[in-house]
């Protein structure tokens, strides 16, 4: 399969001018899950928000972004959703007077074939009794991020970005989470997915490092995962709190 | 059974169909257009006397200790075909352990100019239960300078909810007043949503007096403020019974240019046991919100709309 999504040379400096990201070069081949890996502070989040359009629809500074063999660069984030690129953000945002089900429709406005219900369902949520639910602070972190992956599910985009959609969801559910974007990809969704969750990335078919606003290395995600681990956990640079911690120990 | 009904009586109702209030003829209690009483049918379990008066009526209504009212009581008061000074006067009783739901419609149609005032009073007994729906249809060609005051007065364990709202229209020149005197652990919830467009001016005052031990307020509000409109806010909490509890949240959200928006809370103890707290925010519809409904294909216009009518629903 080709790349369905491909950044080259991505740059991005805030207006302050502290460099975020210093020349990312990412492929995701299309119908694969392809998981991203960095400690905090890496860029992840920028490059995510970079790749949708969203993030106060900032522009790189420099770079490419290529989906679907098309330069996405200056499109609003509402025209690549149209085209089939959507992110779920790490904190998906919450709306007074909107049930699950008015969200769940507006998802699938573009996609005349969803079941919303079925949808629900397979987040783990039972459709009688969440579509009257609203989607405001009643609902608990975890159920509105199940709630944000039911609606990419109505969407049934090309390409979810996925932003930590796993954190705040307990740890038991994280493998039926695992197994839910496992269903997304057999449906026909690729899937790039920022984590910090080792079993989540396991079941990527492939995964980035990133450190320090740059792509590392891209691969056999186990590898990705030992590397993480091993390099980045202890690096001085981007963890020099922790490292201070493990030194002080040490001696 | 076919109902005779006056002309103004469908034309209200159709203006309720516009902004999507499902009412029918056969639902209406009570219509009065001014000071003009259209309709007015007798329900059971409860004691209604009306009298009309130069400007408008005076209305006493009754509802005995223990009756629960099972269904929705609708009762219109309409500026239909008379305009000018208009005031409204109304009293309702509810004896000790009643029940009742109460929608009120204003109704004010096209191209009247009027100086309107509905002044009313709620009595609560103890443990009764009252909620009291206050929907405004305000036609866009009317000059509105709209007074409503609602005074509530609960009893040891009453309940108390109120809406005010003001439909997808216009507010015009609106001030709205609820002072409410909360006794021991009755609890009294106030709500008002609206949306104020240009050349709008909107006050919302809402006054909690927790009077009775563990009695407990929430004052809501919700107000869109488009170009050129202005809008205040004043909540007021005073704690002056033991435990009790009282929270005030108001959002006023801005879309446009030239909006002046206030935003006044004022929470006054007098018992070191209660608790008031408010949450106030003046600001543009929140970016997050917009860029999660954008990242499923909406564009900002349409995205901005979802937000606003969730708001004001």
């Amino acid at each position: 399969m080709g790349a369905l999504l491909e950044v080259r040379n991505l740059k991005y400096r805030t207006e302050e001018g502290k460099e975020i990201l210093k020349g990312v070069n990412l492929d995701v081949k299309e119908g694969e899950i392809h998981v991203l890996l960095g400690p905090n502070g890496a860029g992840k989040s920028t490059l995510a928000n970079l790749i949708a359009g969203a993030g106060g629809y900032e522009e790189p500074t420099e770079g490419e972004i290529i989906f679907d063999g098309k330069v996405i660069n200056g499109k609003p984030l509402y025209e690549r959703a149209k085209m089939g690129l959507t992110i779920a953000f790490q904190e998906p945002a919450r709306f007074e007077g909107i049930t699950v089900e008015e969200y769940l429709k507006l998802s699938a406005r573009n996609n005349p074939d969803a079941d919303i219900e079925e949808c629900l369902r397979k987040v783990g949520l039972d459709p009688c009794h969440y579509l009257h639910r609203f989607v405001d602070d009643s609902l608990s972190g975890g159920e509105r991020k199940r709630i944000e992956l039911a609606s990419i599910m109505c969407m049934k985009p090309k390409l979810a970005v996925l932003d930590e959609i796993d954190s705040g969801i307990d740890f038991v559910s994280i493998d039926e989470i695992g197994n839910l974007f496992k269903t997304m990809r057999d449906e026909g969704t690729t899937l790039l997915v920022i984590t910090h969750r080792e079993n989540i990335a396991n079941i990527a078919d492939r995964a980035s490092l990133l450190c320090d606003g740059q792509i590392v290395e891209t691969g056999d995600p186990r590898k990705i995962i030992k590397k993480f681990e091993k390099e980045c956990l202890v690096c001085e640079v981007q963890n020099p709190s922790l490292v201070k911690e493990v030194k002080v120990q040490n001696n | 059974m076919k109902l005779n009904l006056d002309s103004r009586i469908l034309q209200g109702i159709d203006f309720l169909h516009k902004v999507g209030v499902n009412i029918q003829p056969q639902d209406l209690a009570f219509f009065v257009d001014k000071n003009e009483i259209l309709h007015k049918k007798p329900l059971q379990g409860i004691k209604s006397e009306v009298i009309p008066t130069e400007f408008g009526i005076k209305m006493r209504t009754v509802i005995e200790p223990g009756v629960k009212i099972d269904y929705p009581v609708a009762l219109c008061f309409g500026n239909i075909s008379h305009g000018g000074e208009h005031i409204n006067e109304q009293e309702l009783i509810v004896g000790e352990g009643a029940e009742v739901k109460i929608y009120t419609f204003a109704l004010i149609g096209p191209g009247q100019t009027l100086h309107r005032k509905d002044l009313v009073t709620v009595r609560i007994g103890k443990n009764a239960k009252v909620e009291l729906y206050d929907i405004h249809y305000h036609d866009r060609s009317a000059d509105i300078n709209f007074y409503a005051e609602l005074n509530a007065y609960l009893d040891e364990g009453a309940y108390f909810y109120n809406l005010l709202k003001v439909t997808d229209q216009k507010s015009g020149k609106f001030r709205t007043k609820f002072y409410g005197e909360v006794g021991p652990r009755a609890v009294a919830v106030v709500e008002a949503k609206m949306k104020a467009t240009e050349g709008d001016d909107v006050v919302v005052e809402d006054i909690m007096k927790l009077v009775g031990e563990e009695a407990r307020g929430l004052s809501k509000s919700r107000i869109i403020a488009l170009d050129g409109a202005k809008a205040e806010f004043i909540g007021e909490a005073y704690g002056e019974a033991p435990n009790s509890r009282c929270h005030i949240d108001c959002a006023e959200v801005v879309k446009g240019e030239n909006v002046v928006l206030k935003n006044i809370p004022v929470l006054v103890s007098t018992n070191e046991t209660a608790k008031l707290t408010h949450e106030a925010s003046i600001g543009k519809i929140d970016k997050k919100q917009l860029e999660t409904l954008m990242a499923k294909g909406l564009t900002e216009d349409e995205a901005t709309e979802v937000v606003v009518q969730g708001m004001l629903r």
